[in-house]
């Protein structure tokens, strides 16, 4: 029976890691504990081993590809053992019960507790490994195990991941009860939580806002903008999960009592909206995202360093301009509000760090569209044909019960460019 | 502080049992022992040195190379007012009395209504590492846990040695004793007098906090020797020695593995259907299940018989560096 060759967890915290080397080739024998191939996490290059002699075989990830921890990345069969495809392969595992010991000639005779990690880990995909302790764990404490990353072999959730899940988002709760927030207007009953991108900050829904007022939709309604950690005036707070930025706004939302959110969320903003509608204890009535990061693969990284990089004015002003089509939106105090934030101590590397984390090599790190399918409020999703951020091909993606407001004319900056249309999309979600 | 009865000094797991014995011939006139080279000879393993020429050959008898008639004598003595203690030579030669442990000792008080109980003793040298090869070196104690009306312990020290031997002297059922030969040599600290260690009841041989080892016999011991090196990687062993394998301590499991959370049974039968799996099993059926923050590992005997070369037969073995890297790989959560 063929040994799966797995994307192993080499760090603490990671959630995947990129090939960057191929020892062997489809075909090519390997003995148990030679190099088959190198990983490459956010810290460091490791040289994984072959976990069993055999012939190398359903390839499937190559150098350059980027995959989760515990993806089955190629199979070694036993010399003269039957090729699967790679699903037959997995559907062979799940139906033969698993050996523990054998006495065979390559076996060693007292089964090795690697034996048994092999045999036990010869398992169907499941869905979410975890074991009794953590499940109980994360019944208690209402935690749902598809947030946490598991720390195990194939990805395991053990009793500590949620544990530390749980210190990190109450932790991340707790110094979020100071993450900065504005009314624009108090309400009565809902309110719309505007959640503004990366390197943005909450003052930039102003546009919107009037162009709200200016609607005549809104009279009732709160509207809270929220400082992301690392952005305006909330702390540094280094967050390198969607769950745990969705917490944190959570818990402002429980901290200035809001029983009913429409939640608004530009680019990086709207994945964590996203986030926080499926997980929210706060009630969530609609979802209305702006060019949202998380559904394509690929984001403007030139555009990121540039602006998080930006040494002048002048320079700043022309990473800027990519954010919409018509370059007579970006002005003078538009800029010098980004320089502004910029030149806050600490603020270009927390940036760069959470960049790293969320969008490096623009490349996005977190998917949003199984979220999307979770949701049963409203949705709907506002994008400029002419976004040079975040491409419009994305929206192709989206499923076909997501309406899609599609601009033409229109850059990353759809509440800006085209405020009236946005304050229009956002008032129909109250309805 | 030493009283009279109970002064403490250090004898062999074999001089503990001998001194059990001479006890038990002495208090109690219905028990002698029988088996074969116990009287004259003294035994295959030296346990019943001195025996004979102390109680005389009524007390201390020497057998045939018979074990199913030996096995059926005790029996029917047993039923007919006596406690014999019947030593096989080998472990592995309990097949030849099957039909008598299996089919009468264990089922004629209840076959016949409670109206006769059959109080015998029989006592096995198990296990391998001394050469002994396929035939002399088995681990067959699971066997006669499986069967309802058997008692069966494997004391892992001197001290229980002595104590298990003349508890099950005064139980009314049978007891099947398993003694590892490696054991018999090994030294430890036994009481004198009479005392006994209850039948059924596992023993906490160290305290810890990331792991538990639930161990049977020399295992128990080289369980401890684990733990040792085991403490140096900063891993805190915890260490029961289950001593009763049926009855089996079930709640002592349980606790232990709730507090820890993670669970190594060790023991040298085969591995496949040995007593790791009711161990796994009793877990997995309880409250600590919940706790279980790993699987469940079991080292146990290889699948093949004991070989002869002394190699192969350690490798057919748990030993104590399978331990300490299970336990290593256990708490490392790569299991």
């Amino acid at each position: 029976m063929p040994t799966e060759v797995i994307l192993p967890r080499v760090d603490m915290d990671m959630t995947e890691g990129s090939i960057t080397a191929w020892y062997v080739n489809e075909g090519d024998s390997v003995k148990q504990g030679e190099p088959l191939f190198d990983i490459e996490t956010s810290k460091a290059t490791m040289e994984i081993e072959s976990p069993a002699s055999g012939i190398v075989r359903n390839v499937t990830a190559s150098v350059g590809d980027t995959v989760p921890v515990g993806t089955v990345i190629a199979w070694i069969y036993a010399t003269g053992e039957a090729v699967r495809e790679p699903e037959d392969a997995i559907e062979a595992a799940t139906v033969q019960a698993p050996e523990v010991v054998s006495a065979t000639a390559d076996a060693p005779a007292v089964p090795s507790a690697r034996e048994l990690a092999t045999a036990s880990s010869r398992g169907a995909n499941v869905g979410t490994r975890a074991t009794p302790a953590a499940r109980h764990l994360a019944r208690e404490g209402g935690v749902a195990l598809a947030e946490i990353s598991g720390s195990g072999p194939l990805g395991r959730i053990v009793k500590n991941d949620v544990l530390a899940f749980v210190q990190r988002t109450t932790a991340a709760a707790g110094r979020s009860a100071r993450l900065n927030r504005i009314w624009l207007q108090r309400g009565n009953a809902a309110t719309i939580v505007l959640v503004h991108g990366f390197a943005a900050e909450s003052n930039s829904w102003r546009p919107l806002w009037n162009a709200m007022r200016g609607a005549g939709m809104f009279a009732d309604v709160g509207v809270l903008a929220i400082d992301l950690p690392g952005h305006g005036k909330s702390p540094d707070d280094d967050m390198s999960s969607l769950p745990e930025i969705a917490h944190a706004i959570e818990a402002v939302l429980t901290d200035e009592q809001v029983e009913q959110a429409h939640l608004v969320g530009h680019s990086f903003g709207g994945a964590v909206a996203t986030q926080l509608a499926a997980s929210s204890r706060v009630p969530v009535r609609s979802l209305t995202l702006l060019a949202p990061a998380g559904i394509g693969e690929n984001c403007n990284w030139a555009f990121i360093n540039g602006v998080t990089r930006a040494n002048d004015r002048a320079a700043l002003k022309a990473w800027l301009e990519e954010l919409v089509q018509d370059a007579t939106f970006i002005d003078e105090a538009f800029v010098a509000t980004a320089e502004q934030q910029l030149a806050r101590p600490g603020r270009r590397e927390a940036l760069e760090r959470m960049a790293n984390v969320y969008f490096r090599d623009g490349r996005l790190r977190f998917d949003i569209t199984a979220l999307l399918s979770s949701l049963y409020v409203p949705v709907r999703v506002v994008w400029g044909a002419a976004d040079r951020i975040l491409p419009i091909a994305h929206a192709d993606r989206l499923a076909g019960t997501i309406a899609q407001h599609r601009l033409a004319g229109v850059g990353h900056l759809p509440q800006i460019e085209a405020g009236a249309d946005v304050a229009r999309v956002i008032g129909e979600q109250l309805r | 502080m030493n009283t009279a009865m109970s002064e403490v000094r250090e004898l062999t797991y074999a001089q503990a049992i001998n001194e059990a014995l001479a006890i038990a011939l002495e208090r109690d006139e219905s028990v002698f022992l029988m088996g074969e080279d116990i009287g004259v000879y003294g035994g295959a393993f030296q346990v019943t040195g001195g025996l004979y020429e102390r109680f005389g050959p009524e007390r201390v008898m020497d057998t045939p190379i018979a074990e199913l008639a030996g096995a059926g004598i005790a029996v029917g003595a047993a039923m007919t007012g006596s406690r014999p203690v019947y030593e096989f030579q080998f472990s592995d030669f309990a097949t030849l009395a099957m039909e008598q442990i299996v089919n009468q000792a264990a089922k004629m008080r209840y076959m016949l209504g409670g109206g006769v109980s059959v109080p015998v003793v029989m006592r096995f040298p198990a296990g391998s590492g001394t050469g002994a090869a396929a035939q002399h070196s088995q681990s067959l104690e699971a066997w006669f846990a499986h069967v309802p009306g058997l008692k069966v312990v494997q004391p892992s020290t001197p001290h229980d040695a002595k104590g298990l031997l003349l508890a099950a002297l005064d139980d009314p059922d049978p007891v099947m004793i398993f003694e590892h030969k490696l054991l018999y040599k090994s030294k430890g600290v036994v009481p004198e007098g009479y005392y006994v260690e209850p039948l059924g009841k596992a023993v906490m041989r160290r305290q810890g906090a990331d792991l538990t080892i639930v161990a049977t016999s020399i295992m128990s011991v080289r369980a401890l020797e684990a733990a040792e090196t085991l403490a140096h990687d900063g891993i805190d062993a915890e260490v029961l020695d289950l001593r009763s394998i049926r009855p089996i301590d079930r709640q002592a499991i349980i606790d232990s593995v709730q507090k820890t959370s993670r669970l190594i049974c060790v023991y040298e039968g085969v591995q496949q259907l040995g007593i790791g799996s009711e161990i796994a099993a009793i877990v997995s059926e309880s409250e600590a299940f919940d706790a279980l923050d790993a699987p469940i590992v079991r080292l146990g005997g290889a699948d093949c018989p004991l070989p002869y070369n002394p190699q192969l037969e350690r490798a057919a073995v748990p030993q104590v560096a399978d331990i300490v890297d299970a336990a290593r790989r256990l708490v490392g959560g790569r299991i």
